[in-house]
C-alpha cells in the first residue's frame, strides 16, 4: 500500500506541541503523552494497547535513549524494565518529568533523521497500514473531482485512471476504496445492503472522497457513542446533524447574528419546556403561546414597555405558520449547538445551518425520529420556513438537495427538499394547514416521540386527505361521553356546544375546507 | 398504475346522497350530533355496498332504495321522493365513476365520515341550537315561529360558519336547508327535548 510522507509533515506541529507543552507541563497525565505517541508511531495495535510494549521497542530500535528512560522511571540499576515495574510506576507516579522531557526529545530528533532518511513507513507502521492508497495529487484529483468553480470545472479524472472495484456504498459514483468503519459510517457499518452478500467481509465500502468528507465532517462537528436501539451496545460514531444550505444576501456579521437568534431560540424553548416539565403540564407551542401571553399580560398591568426581542418572540410564536416548525426545534438535541456557517465571499454567501439532531423517545432507535423527519417533504418545508422567517430574505433553501448555481443564478423563494424544488410561498399555502392539523390532534403516548407521530399523520393527510381526516375524527373524543384516555387523537376544541352533545367543530370544518382546495 | 379518484364528482354526488337521505327523515341521518360515526355512515355505506356488489348501478341502488323507504319517515318519503328519483337520475348519467372503479367505491367509504360530518354538522348545529334555545317553549316550534325567529336565535352560530364558509351560497344554502330540516322535523325535537329534560330532571333535583 502506498503512503504518501508529506502525511507525516503534517504532524511535525504535534511534536512541537508534545515536547514543549504536554511533557513539560506536571499537571499533564502520563498515559496521554504515551497514548500520542503509541498512536502515531506504534508498529501495530498491541503496541497501540500496550504503553510498555511500545516504549521497550522503541528503545530496543534505539529510537528512545535508554538510560533516559530508565531515569525516568527511576530504576535501579540492574533492574529490568518490565512490565511490572512499569505499571507500578506509571501507577504511583514515579516519573522524572525534567527526564521524561529529555527522552521525548531524544526520541523525536531520532525519529526526524530517519524520516528524513526515508524510513517513515517503518517508523509508524501501524498508521501507514491505515494510510490512503492514493498520492497527494490522486487525493486532490479525487475530491475536486466534478466540482465546478463557477462555470470553470476544475478537474476529472480520466478513464484510465478510475480505480476498479465495487461502488461506493454513499455515493455510488466512484469506486470503493476505504473499510467502513463505525466512525465513519455510522451504525449501518457492516450492516446489510444491496451489495453486501457479494462482498467479503470488512471489504472497501466508501470512495475517496466520501471517506474524507465523512472524516472530515466528524473532524469537525465531533462524535459521540450512542446505541441505534435503546437496548442495543455503544458504538463510535459520528454526531449527526440536520444540515440546511441557504443562499442569501448575508455577510459574515449576519451569519453569526443568525446563530446568536438560533441559539436564543434554543435557549427560550429549552426553558418553557422546563418550566412545562416542573409545572407538569403538557409542552407544546400552545403552551408556550399561553405563557408568553401571561408574562405579556403580567408586563402590562405593571406598566412595563416589552423588549423589542420579546416582542419578536411573541409575533412569532403567534404565527401559526411557524409553530410546526418551533415544535421541531423543539424537539432538537439540547445538549449541542446549532452553528451558521457561512461559506464563500461577495454579497451573496451560502449559509450552512447546523442544526442538532432530533431527539427520540426513550423507547425509539437513536435516529428514529430523525429518519422519518428527513423522509417527510412536509416536516421539512415546516423547517425551512422557519428559518426562512429568521433570516428574513427569500434566497433558496436546501435540505438533503445540492446548492448548485445554474445559468440565469438561482430560483428565488424555492424550497429544494429531496432534490425537488417547490415555491415556498405554495408550500406553506398548501401543507401548513395539514401539518397544524396534524400537530394539533397527534396524541402523545408514552415513551415515543409526539413529533415522529404527528409528521407521520401529516404524511398520510397529504396522501388521502378526506379518508385520514375519517380515521382522525372517528377515533376523536369529539361526543361529550367519550373516553379521553381511550381516544387515539386529540380533539381541537374543549367548547361544547349546548344541545348538540359535541364539542364545537367549526375549526374541523375549516380543515376540510382547505384540504378540499389542495 | 393507480388512478386518480374523481374528487369533485363524488362531492357533488355525497352532496346529493345526503341531501337525500335528510329530507327522507326517519333516522336515515342522524338528529343528534352525539351519535356515533355508524349512524352517520350507515345507509351511504349500503349504498356503496349494493352498488359494489352488484357492480351495476341500476341495481344497487333499487335495492338501496327499498331498504331507505322502509327506514325512512312515513310522511316524507311521499313529499321526497323525487329526491331519490333525482339521485338516481344523477347515479345513472355517472355511472361510470362507479361501475368497475373500486378505487372510487374505497375512497368514498374511507372519507364516509368526513363528508357526513361536514354536511351535517353546520345544520344540526344550528337546529339544535334552536332548540335548545327555545327549551320548555313548545310554541317556539310551531312553523310561523320558526320562519319568524330562526335566523335570529342562531345568529352568534351562523357568524362562526361564516368564518369558515363565509357569507356567499354555501352558508345561506346550509341556513336554509338546516330551517327546512327543523319544520319538518320539529314535532321529533319536541319529543327529544322533553326526553332529554325527563332525563335530566332527577339529577337536578337529587344535586338539590
Amino acid at each position: 500500500m502506498l503512503w504518501t510522507p508529506p502525511v507525516l509533515f503534517n504532524f511535525q506541529p504535534c511534536h512541537g506541541f508534545a515536547d514543549t507543552y504536554l511533557v513539560g507541563n506536571s499537571g499533564t497525565n502520563i498515559n496521554i503523552i504515551l497514548a500520542i505517541l503509541s498512536f502515531f508511531y506504534a508498529r501495530d495495535g498491541a503496541e497501540m494497547q500496550s504503553f510498555h510494549a511500545f516504549l521497550r521497542r522503541a528503545m530496543n530500535d534505539g529510537l528512545l535513549p535508554a538510560d533516559a528512560m530508565r531515569a525516568v522511571f527511576a530504576l535501579k540499576p540492574g533492574e529490568d524494565f518490565d512490565k511490572d515495574v512499569f505499571t507500578e510506576r506509571k501507577k504511583g507516579q514515579v516519573i522524572d518529568r525534567a527526564q521524561l522531557q529529555e527522552a521525548i526529545a531524544g526520541f523525536l530528533a531520532n525519529v526526524d533523521q530517519q524520516r528524513e532518511q526515508g524510513s517513515a513507513e517503518t517508523l509508524a507502521a501501524n498508521l501507514a497500514s491505515k494510510m490512503l492508497a492514493l498520492s497527494t495529487e490522486q487525493v486532490a484529483g479525487v475530491l475536486v473531482q466534478g466540482m465546478q468553480l463557477g462555470f470553470l470545472s476544475l478537474g476529472a479524472i480520466q478513464e484510465q485512471d478510475k480505480e476498479e472495484g465495487w461502488p461506493c456504498r454513499f455515493c455510488g459514483a466512484d469506486a470503493a476504496i476505504i473499510v467502513e468503519k463505525n466512525i465513519t459510517a455510522g451504525f449501518d457499518a457492516g450492516r446489510f445492503y444491496n451489495r453486501s452478500p457479494k462482498q467479503q467481509p470488512f471489504e472497501e465500502a466508501l470512495c475517496g472522497r466520501c471517506g474524507i468528507s465523512s472524516y472530515l465532517i466528524t473532524k469537525l462537528l465531533g462524535m459521540h457513542s450512542a446505541r441505534p436501539q435503546p437496548k442495543g451496545k455503544d458504538f463510535p460514531v459520528p454526531r449527526q446533524y440536520n444540515l440546511v444550505f441557504h443562499y442569501g444576501h448575508h455577510d459574515e456579521a449576519g451569519a453569526q447574528r443568525l446563530a446568536a437568534m438560533i441559539d436564543d431560540l434554543f435557549d427560550l424553548i429549552g426553558s418553557f419546556r422546563q418550566r412545562a416539565q416542573e409545572e407538569k403540564r403538557f409542552f407544546s407551542v400552545e403552551y408556550i403561546r399561553e405563557e408568553v401571553a401571561k408574562r405579556a399580560a403580567e408586563r402590562q398591568a405593571a406598566g412595563e414597555v416589552p423588549s423589542t426581542e420579546e416582542e419578536a418572540f411573541a409575533a412569532l410564536i403567534a404565527d401559526d405558520a411557524m409553530a410546526p416548525g418551533l415544535e421541531t426545534l423543539g424537539q432538537m438535541r439540547t445538549d449541542v449547538q446549532a452553528q451558521v456557517l457561512p461559506l464563500g465571499v461577495g454579497h451573496y454567501r451560502l449559509l450552512a445551518f447546523v442544526l442538532p439532531q432530533l431527539q427520540p423517545g426513550s423507547k425509539e432507535g437513536l435516529d428514529f425520529v430523525q429518519r422519518r423527519f428527513s423522509r417527510s417533504r412536509l416536516a421539512a418545508f415546516t423547517l425551512l420556513a422557519l428559518l426562512r422567517k429568521l433570516c428574513g430574505c427569500d434566497g433558496p433553501y436546501y435540505f438533503q438537495s445540492v446548492p448548485t448555481l445554474a445559468l440565469g443564478g438561482f430560483d428565488a423563494n424555492t424550497f429544494y427538499v429531496q432534490g425537488k424544488a417547490e415555491n415556498a410561498e405554495e408550500a406553506l399555502r398548501r401543507y401548513n394547514a395539514i401539518v397544524n392539523f396534524a400537530r394539533r390532534v397527534a396524541k402523545y403516548r408514552e415513551g415515543h416521540s409526539l413529533l415522529a407521530d404527528w409528521i407521520l399523520l401529516a404524511e398520510r393527510l397529504e396522501e388521502d386527505p378526506l379518508g385520514m381526516f375519517s380515521e382522525v375524527l372517528r377515533d376523536s373524543p369529539l361526543r361529550g361521553g367519550d373516553d379521553l384516555r381511550e381516544a387515539r387523537y386529540r380533539r381541537l376544541s374543549n367548547e361544547f356546544i349546548k344541545g348538540t352533545g359535541v364539542i364545537d367543530g367549526s375549526q374541523y370544518l375549516k380543515l376540510i375546507e382547505q384540504l378540499k382546495s389542495l | 398504475m393507480p388512478r386518480q379518484v374523481n374528487t369533485a364528482e363524488l362531492d357533488e354526488f355525497c352532496g346529493l346522497l345526503f341531501r337525500a337521505l335528510d329530507r327522507l327523515g326517519g333516522d336515515l341521518l342522524p338528529l343528534f350530533l352525539s351519535e356515533r360515526p355508524t349512524a352517520y355512515e350507515k345507509y351511504p355505506r349500503l349504498l356503496l355496498g349494493h352498488i359494489r356488489y352488484h357492480d351495476n348501478v341500476e341495481a344497487g341502488f333499487e335495492e338501496w332504495k327499498s331498504k331507505v323507504l322502509r327506514d325512512a319517515s312515513d310522511r316524507r318519503k311521499e313529499e321526497e321522493f323525487p329526491e331519490l328519483l333525482a339521485l338516481k337520475a344523477w347515479l345513472l348519467e355517472h355511472r361510470s365513476l362507479f361501475e368497475g372503479r373500486k378505487d372510487n367505491l374505497n375512497h368514498l367509504k374511507r372519507s364516509l365520515y368526513a363528508r357526513a360530518y361536514e354536511y351535517l354538522y353546520p345544520r344540526r348545529l344550528l337546529t339544535g341550537a334552536y332548540a335548545e334555545a327555545n327549551r320548555g317553549n313548545p310554541n317556539a316550534l310551531e312553523e310561523d315561529a320558526i320562519r319568524a325567529n330562526f335566523r335570529r336565535v342562531v345568529q352568534p352560530h351562523i357568524a362562526k360558519l361564516a368564518e369558515v364558509y363565509g357569507q356567499g351560497e354555501p352558508l345561506q344554502t346550509i341556513v336554509a336547508e338546516a330551517e327546512e330540516f327543523l319544520i319538518a322535523n320539529r314535532q321529533r325535537y319536541r319529543w327529544k327535548l322533553r326526553e332529554v329534560e325527563t332525563v335530566e330532571t332527577p339529577e337536578e333535583v337529587a344535586e338539590g
